[in-house]
């Protein structure tokens, strides 16, 4: 199992409330089989209480299943994402270049509605 | 490949994908996900879904395994032949890495156990049989298998065996009997062979057309291929990809539904599951994909 994927999930559920793997796909890009089969190990060695497409934290968590989840994820590596995100890098325009931005790429939360009086 | 996979439009749509996994059993393989997210974030109406769902499940496909596996069957033809005298020629151009060269390998495993053919039987292009037609031996080569992964329209093997009689001409070669073999093709595709080239072909696996040939009703046919031409246009619009225009409805209209896992997709396979734009900020995660 993918040590990354299994650190998104736990990112995701450390506020303690009720996910869905819909989530993990619209977070992090999980696809389907990796959303599913990620919460699926995760339950299995307890850390998680899952049902069906829900899933949270189980907040009893023993020593055990802590090592157990330490000893999956210390060794997350972006290394082989690395090329594809230097190549974000290098596309991106620079810190004081003008441009004329896009306005639907952005957050709706982020956004003022200028004919709102 | 996380950075490239899609997001769902929808959280039914996500979820659909359970459903489309429990319904036909080679999408539960995980690397169908992103292929699958993406076709539904892009065709979100219903009769386009259905047709969709019907396609996948008329999909022939298959694991590699199972496919070197039927290689067996045309190795069975084969050893009736006199080891000595017939040569096995995948399609392949010269400065091609092609789906014949890589299939053909596979028959020395076969060919192998009878301990009466060498590797020199097979030649990995029909470029690299004439010198070994033309070459002066003790007993000059009688049989040629000419051998394809997959026979689409047909029209390509016809041109390739056509060279291949005229090449021998050209060289004052006395022409050896040709059999055609393929692993799979459509069935138009084989029959355009038999009656254009009126040589045997020994293909295990024959497909009908994805539309045409799996309804009886034209109105139902025609209803569905101007659906599916529609589709097609609405992709083409978006990504600027010429490639549908070239390949509308697979090459040659083929209309193929095939695949074997892990390996490059046919081109007369609907292009819906396989054109990837190319070029810098284009990308489209398919189903299946070609180079």
């Amino acid at each position: 199992m993918n040590n990354s994927l299994i650190s998104s999930v736990i990112s995701l559920v450390k506020d303690g409330q009720l996910h869905e793997l819909y989530e993990l796909n619209q977070t992090y890009r999980f696809s389907y089989s990796q959303a599913k089969d990620t919460v699926k190990s995760l339950s299995k060695i307890g850390v998680l209480y899952s049902e069906y497409e829900k899933f949270s934290l189980n907040k009893s968590l023993s020593k055990k299943q802590i090592s157990e989840l330490y000893a999956l994820i210390r060794y997350r590596t972006l290394r082989l994402e690395e090329d594809k995100i230097e190549q974000f890098e290098n596309d991106a325009i620079k810190v004081n270049c003008l441009y004329v931005p896009n306005i639907s790429r952005l957050d709706s939360a982020l956004l003022i509605d200028v004919n709102k009086k | 490949m996380t950075l490239y996979q899609p997001k769902a439009d929808t959280a039914e749509d996500f979820y659909r994908l359970s459903r489309y996994k429990r319904q036909i059993d080679w999408l539960k393989a995980p690397c169908y996900d992103a292929g699958l997210t993406t076709l539904l974030n892009e065709f979100k109406k219903d009769n386009e879904r259905e047709l969709l769902l019907e396609l996948l499940g008329n999909v022939a496909h298959y694991k590699i395994s199972d496919r070197i596996e039927s290689i067996s069957t045309l190795v069975e033809y084969i050893e009736k032949l006199n080891p000595k005298t017939t040569l096995i020629v995948a399609t392949a151009k010269d400065s091609e890495s092609d789906g014949s060269k890589a299939w053909q390998y596979f028959f020395k495993f076969f060919l192998a156990q009878s301990r009466q053919w060498n590797e020199s039987c097979l030649k990995p292009t029909l470029v690299s049989s004439y010198g070994a037609l033309s070459q002066k031996r003790k007993e000059s080569y009688k049989d040629v298998i000419i051998f394809d992964d997959f026979i689409g329209s047909g029209n390509t093997m016809v041109t390739k065996v056509n060279e291949f009689f005229n090449q021998l001409s050209t060289r004052n070669i006395k022409p050896p009997t040709v059999q055609i073999f393929a692993l799979a093709g459509m069935e138009f595709g084989i029959n355009h062979i038999k009656r254009e080239l009126n040589l045997n072909v020994v293909c295990p696996v024959s497909l009908k057309k994805g539309i045409s040939e799996q309804h009886s009703n034209t109105d139902e046919i025609s209803h569905k291929i101007k659906l599916m031409e529609s589709m097609e246009l609405s992709l083409k619009e978006h990504y600027e990809c010429g490639v549908f225009e070239s390949c509308s409805l697979g090459y040659g209209q083929s209309e193929a539904l095939y695949q074997v896992q892990f390996t490059n997709c046919s081109n007369n396979v609907f292009p819906i599951f396989w054109v990837g734009p190319k070029g810098k900020g284009r990308y489209r995660n398919t189903l299946f994909y070609r180079l």
